[in-house]
C-alpha cells in the first residue's frame, strides 16, 4: 500500500485511517495497528514540524508492506536531513516540575517497533520501520 | 475525541473517549486549561474510553500536571486501557501520575497528597 500525504498536521487523521484499513485487510491485530499508527504519527509529525523550515507544500511518501515475518513501513520526504537513530534518549526519571514536555516521539517509535533503518540519498530522507508479528499472526 | 465532564465535590472528572493524538490533543488541552483558569485544581481523568495516546497526548497530560502542581493541585488517571498504559510506561509516566483501576478510587485519592 502506498500513500502520499501533504506536510499538514491534519493528514495524520487520514494516515491513521489508512493504517487501520491496511491492518483490517491483512488480518492484523489491533495491537499492530496501534503500534504502526503511533510510530508513523511520530515520524510524520517530526517531518511536518521540522522538515521544511523554509515552508511551502511538500509531499511525504509512505508505504506499508506485509512480509512473512512482519510489516515494513517506509517514510520518504524531501525535508532537512534527520536521522532518528541519532536522536538522544529522553529523560524518563525527573519529577513533574523538571520533566521536559515533548521529545518522546522517537523514543516511542524505537520502543513500539523492532527495527529502524535510515538513509539520506539525493536530498531525501528514507526511513524504513520494521514491525515484527507475533508468531500467531 | 469526546470529553465528558462531571463534578464530585472539588474534583472534576473528565472522561475521555477516542484517541489522544496530534490532531485532538490541542482541543482537549484548551478544554482542561479553561478549567484551570477558572480556578479548578483537582482533576481525575477516566481513560476507560481512551484507546490511543501519542507524544502529543503525553505532552498535554504533563503540561496540565505541571500547572496543577504549581497551584498545589493534582491530576490522577484511572481505568487505563492496556495500549495506553503501555505508552505511558514507555514514556516513564507511570512514576509521574497516580493511576487507579476504578473511577471511585481516583476520585477518593485525588485530594490526598
Amino acid at each position: 500500500m502506498n500513500v502520499v500525504v501533504a506536510n499538514d498536521i491534519s493528514e495524520v487523521d487520514r494516515l491513521h485511517h489508512i493504517i487501520s484499513q491496511f491492518c483490517r485487510e491483512q488480518g492484523l491485530s489491533s495491537e499492530i495497528d496501534g503500534d504502526l499508527c503511533l510510530a508513523l504519527e511520530e515520524i510524520l509529525v517530526n517531518v511536518i514540524r521540522y522538515g521544511h523550515p523554509e515552508g511551502g507544500k511538500h509531499e511525504i511518501h509512505i508505504s506499508l508492506c506485509l512480509e512473512p515475518d512482519g510489516v515494513i513501513a517506509t517514510v520518504e520526504d524531501d525535508g532537512v536531513p534527520f536521522n532518528p537513530l541519532e536522536a538522544p534518549e529522553p529523560d524518563l526519571d525527573s519529577p513533574i516540575e523538571t520533566r521536559q514536555i515533548g521529545g518522546l516521539g522517537i523514543h516511542l517509535v524505537r520502543n513500539v517497533t523492532d527495527g529502524l533503518e535510515y538513509r539520506r540519498n539525493e536530498g531525501r530522507n528514507r526511513l524504513v520501520i520494521r514491525k515484527q508479528l507475533p508468531r500467531s499472526e | 475525541m469526546e470529553v465528558f465532564e462531571a463534578r464530585r465535590n472539588d474534583v472534576l472528572v473528565f472522561s475521555l473517549k477516542g484517541r489522544l493524538d496530534v490532531t485532538s490533543s490541542p482541543t482537549v488541552r484548551n478544554y482542561l486549561q479553561e478549567r484551570i483558569d477558572q480556578g479548578e485544581r483537582w482533576f481525575a481523568v477516566d481513560a476507560a474510553g481512551l484507546s490511543y495516546i501519542s507524544n502529543s497526548g503525553l505532552g498535554l497530560l504533563l503540561q496540565i500536571a505541571k500547572q496543577l502542581e504549581k497551584r498545589s493541585g493534582r491530576i490522577v488517571l484511572c481505568a487505563l486501557q492496556e495500549p495506553v498504559k503501555r505508552v505511558l510506561r514507555i514514556a516513564g509516566f507511570m512514576s509521574l501520575f497516580s493511576t487507579f483501576s476504578s473511577r471511585e478510587e481516583a476520585i477518593q485519592d485525588c485530594r490526598r497528597n
